[in-house]
């Protein structure tokens, strides 16, 4: 009896969702998707900015103990609030994918017309990284999970280590020793101290400046694990926006303003 | 997927038949020319204005962008500030006068295909409304950072900070003020003035005044120099912050197409309703499973 | 007819532009608007020279000089203590690289300590890697302080045939140009991962409707999808992503034993900040101080009242006076000195001082110089005048005595 009428119930879902309708075409999915990739990479954009842009900026702030700790927090919040709404409204399993990419492509337009084509910077200096594949990551474990709950503990994880990977390869031929000036330094310090950037002396750099406490060569490690612990927090910051911010509201009116 | 609507026959004789739009092929309701029309000029306008500013920037900026106490300056950027205010001025005020005249003149009682264009002109607008965050929190603010590489920091009317805070920042509310206008003007049913104030308007209007308003924080932080937070130039610096913050409330645009969507449901039941009206009632089909 | 209009505004704009690049003749950066008590109180140049001001891609060219940190240095700047510096160059991008950095005769590739009265005498090498017209500044930046500009110059750059590149050496010895070294990985992971991303959106976006969902979403609670007997997600899509994910997943591993492969001996991020050695003591000659400061805005002039007195046997002569990156050199002592940032003044006597004498000078210095650069503080929080006056003698000895006064305007 009761798995009739969950039957019926998902026949009558699987009816609504192949319905045919008079005036909503495929042209509102487009319209959807093209316009919301701008605000959601602006989104994305401004606050990886403003909370974590200068590591990504440049090769020589990418080091073992902040970059890591502080980029995954930052990024998470945009994809988090996006992977809430696609889900809830669509059970669309692609927010942190779609946020990902409209990220990379603002990033990719600004420092190229920006950076590369305004002041000349080389590229290789001022490369942006990319979250698509932990996005991915991200999605997948949603998908899966169909909880918030376990994609905010595991998918912050895989956040985190998709971020720090596919980048890391991307900055491994910086990370090369060679001597400049008589001193023993990487490819990367030699571009920032060569390409000359009026407003970033090097004692500006967040970096690891050696401490009395390495744990043995673990550093990154440290950095990686406290950074997903950030990005944990950082998913549930995004969850209030997709939730609060963004589907709350729909058909909430003030009475009085 | 799009069928014309025959004209309702009026049950209730005293009033007049609700505005249905003359069909013209190619122009209906979610025609690219008919209702999605401004969905693409107004984007394009707007990417067209950036471009046309980062070009002036190419030839204009070296020199005489970098050192504020010039003439040159003065006529080629601080200019550039007047001008972009004005035009925004003048732009927000002609348009957001014409939506509230015109709000009296057309017409109250609308056809559904008449409400559906409606509808697409309005995801339009909000469409603008996106693409002008992308360029007020993105392409600018990507400058920001690069062209501050090139000088120590004089005024607060530098080269990029010109088309990001002083066009685009202030065309943002133009923009989420003046869908709002078309929404209560022209969609009575999802945002007349009778169901209060919407709060996705309330929070994506709020994103961008509010981030009008923090400009002004931003550039006393810039002019402090305690610690090395004013003179540096660290991105990350936390007087920066509540940019983000204040970014993070036009989430409610999402809510704008929500409210937008559930109403074409509406209206496509509606149409069925009265479609299927005095047809029998069809016979329910024994649910298969999967 | 559009046409025509354009190419009006652009002859008039390019017109206006030529007439203002004739009419000045040096250019800044931004500094006018520091304070003036900032640039006067915390640094002094002087001796900056360039070595050459026209060059192609790839030339070198030196700029060295003096940069003193004053004992004025102003209490509300870095806490009063300056601690950590770097020397560099300010210029309107990557137009130069950097490839020589010494301070007081030592290599220093980052960041140096520095101190309150430390003098840094300073040699910056840079290749010409932009071709154009560039006005180039040495500066020292200073923590929690921002960065203090030093006298530019135009310099202007051709082409060269084949461009600019940047050969460098790796430690392995292996040899880059640093140019475009690991564009290709860069560029070519990037868009690999893009590719991905789209592959993933596009599965969802293109065959499946968007919109309509909503209405069946509604229905389900947040933890469920309906299954294969909704329909939203199927078992084929979780098998579509799962192979997409799979990708993802090799892609990043075969990335990442990748690098570990072909760039071993990887260093983190490197510090290599430098002590300077401090200069060998200089023969003294004589001191100076200021005793007070007059300007009076209707004639401009700023009148610094000092007293000289001096050390040695031989006479000594009041041969300048440096502030921030000008310089106003006293004219009745013939000094040879010539730039954009150089200017003359006047003394009450002609500057000589005799051996064991102290003797009071005043130096008239011409206001409309310091009133163009900003840099009188009439007007502004601190009503004071500080800089270095120089003191030379006929064998070559220099010394430089910071002086700082308060400055008390005529009329304000």
């Amino acid at each position: 009896m009761a798995s009739s009428v969950i039957d019926v119930r998902a026949g009558e879902l699987r009816a609504l969702a192949n319905r045919e309708y008079r005036y909503i075409d495929r042209k509102w999915d487009l319209m959807f998707w093209v316009t919301a990739a701008f605000v959601v990479g602006a989104a994305a954009n401004i606050t990886m900015l403003l909370f974590a842009g200068d590591w990504d900026f440049w090769t020589d702030w990418k080091d073992r103990q902040w970059w890591m700790t502080i980029t995954p927090f930052a990024t998470i919040i945009i994809p988090s609030a996006l992977q809430y709404i696609q889900w809830r409204a669509w059970r669309f399993p692609t927010g942190a994918t779609y946020t990902a990419v409209c990220l990379f492509l603002c990033t990719w337009v600004g420092r190229l017309i920006q950076w590369k084509y305004f002041i000349n910077m080389p590229i290789n200096f001022v490369w942006s990284a990319t979250w698509i594949p932990a996005g991915i990551l991200m999605d997948f474990i949603l998908m899966q999970t169909r909880s918030f709950i376990l994609t905010s503990l595991v998918g912050a994880g895989a956040w985190t280590i998709g971020y720090w990977v596919a980048n890391y390869i991307m900055l491994a031929p910086f990370l090369q020793p060679t001597v400049f000036m008589g001193h023993t330094l990487t490819v990367a310090d030699v571009q920032g101290i060569t390409y000359i950037r009026a407003q970033t002396p090097e004692y500006l750099r967040v970096i690891e400046r050696g401490s009395l406490r390495t744990f043995l060569q673990e550093t990154q490690y440290v950095s990686l694990a406290f950074g997903t612990t950030l990005a944990v927090v950082g998913y549930w910051i995004g969850q209030f926006i997709g939730r609060y911010l963004s589907v709350w509201p729909i058909g909430r009116f003030l009475k009085q303003v | 997927m799009t069928q014309q609507i025959t004209q309702a026959v009026p049950e209730r004789s005293e009033q007049p038949a609700p505005y249905d739009p003359p069909v013209v092929p190619g122009r209906g309701p979610t025609d690219w020319r008919g209702g999605w029309a401004w969905g693409i000029y107004a984007p394009l306008i707007l990417l067209g204005v950036a471009v046309a500013f980062r070009i002036y920037q190419a030839f204009f900026t070296f020199p005489w962008g970098l050192d504020s106490s010039t003439p040159q300056f003065f006529w080629l950027w601080r200019m550039a500030v007047v001008v972009s205010l004005l035009g925004v001025g003048i732009f927000t005020v002609s348009w957001w006068g014409w939506l509230l005249q015109t709000a009296r003149t057309i017409p109250q009682r609308i056809s559904r295909r008449e409400e559906v264009r409606r509808i697409a002109v309005f995801w339009g607008l909000v469409g603008a409304t996106s693409v002008n965050l992308y360029i007020e929190a993105s392409f600018w603010p990507n400058q920001d950072g690069a062209f501050h590489q090139t000088l120590v920091r004089d005024t607060a009317f530098t080269v990029s900070h010109i088309p990001m805070f002083y066009l685009f920042f202030p065309l943002g509310v133009t923009l989420a003020v003046g869908t709002y206008l078309y929404g209560r003007t022209r969609l009575p049913n999802v945002y007349g003035a009778g169901k209060g104030f919407p709060w996705s308007f309330f929070l994506l209007i709020a994103a961008t005044v509010t981030e009008v308003a923090q400009v002004a924080m931003n550039e006393w932080g810039h002019s402090v120099n305690f610690g090395n937070a004013g003179a540096e130039e660290f991105f990350s610096v936390w007087f920066h912050w509540p940019f983000v913050l204040y970014g993070w409330l036009a989430g409610g645009i999402f809510a704008l197409w929500g409210e937008t969507i559930l109403r074409l449901y509406q209206i496509e039941d509606d149409a069925e309703r009265e479609e299927t009206a005095d047809a029998p009632a069809p016979q329910t089909v024994p649910a298969g499973g999967a | 007819m559009r046409r025509r209009v354009l190419s009006i505004l652009g002859a008039a704009f390019t017109a206006m532009a030529v007439v203002g690049l004739a009419a000045t003749t040096a250019s800044a950066h931004g500094e006018r608007a520091q304070e003036g008590f900032v640039r006067m109180e915390a640094v002094s140049w002087w001796d900056v020279q360039f070595s050459q001001t026209s060059v192609k891609q790839g030339d070198t060219m030196t700029i060295t000089g003096t940069a003193k940190i004053l004992e004025t240095w102003p209490s509300n700047m870095s806490g009063g203590s300056p601690s950590v510096c770097y020397f560099t160059v300010v210029e309107p991008g990557a137009r130069f690289v950097l490839i020589d950095r010494q301070i007081n005769g030592v290599e220093t590739p980052q960041s140096n300590f520095c101190h309150k009265g430390g003098v840094y005498n300073f040699s910056m090498t840079l290749r010409a890697r932009d071709s154009g017209q560039w006005h180039v500044h040495p500066a020292v930046a200073v923590e929690q302080s921002g960065t203090l500009i030093g006298p530019g110059q135009w310099v202007t750059t051709a082409d060269a045939p084949g461009g600019f590149s940047y050969p460098l050496q790796l430690l392995d010895g292996g040899s880059i140009d640093l140019e475009s070294y690991g564009t290709w990985l860069i560029l070519g992971f990037s868009g690999l991962t893009l590719v991905l991303g789209m592959w993933w959106m596009l599965y969802w976006t293109v065959p499946k409707r968007t919109v309509t969902r909503l209405a069946v979403a509604n229905y389900l609670p947040l933890n469920q999808d309906g299954g294969e007997a909704v329909g939203l997600i199927t078992r084929k899509d979780h098998r579509h992503m799962a192979i997409i994910t799979g990708v993802t997943i090799v892609i990043l591993g075969g990335g990442f034993l990748f690098q570990a492969l072909a760039f071993p001996g990887k260093l983190p991020l490197q510090t290599d900040w430098i002590t300077p050695p401090d200069l060998p003591a200089v023969t003294q000659i004589a001191k100076a101080e200021a005793t007070g400061a007059t300007y009076d805005p209707g004639t401009h002039l700023l009148t610094i009242d000092a007293k000289v007195q001096n050390l040695s046997k031989e006479p000594v002569t009041l041969a300048a006076f440096r502030t921030a990156y000008l310089a106003f050199v006293n004219v009745a002592a013939g000094l040879a000195e010539s730039g954009d940032y150089i200017h003359q003044m006047r003394l009450s006597t002609d500057g000589v001082v005799q051996p064991g004498q102290t003797a009071t000078v005043k130096l008239m210095v011409p206001g409309q110089v310091l009133e163009q650069e900003e840099m009188l503080p009439v007007g502004k929080a601190q009503l004071q005048v500080a800089g270095v006056i120089e003191l030379s003698d006929a064998a070559g000895n220099r010394n430089f005595s910071t002086v700082e006064t308060a400055l008390n305007p005529t009329r304000t």
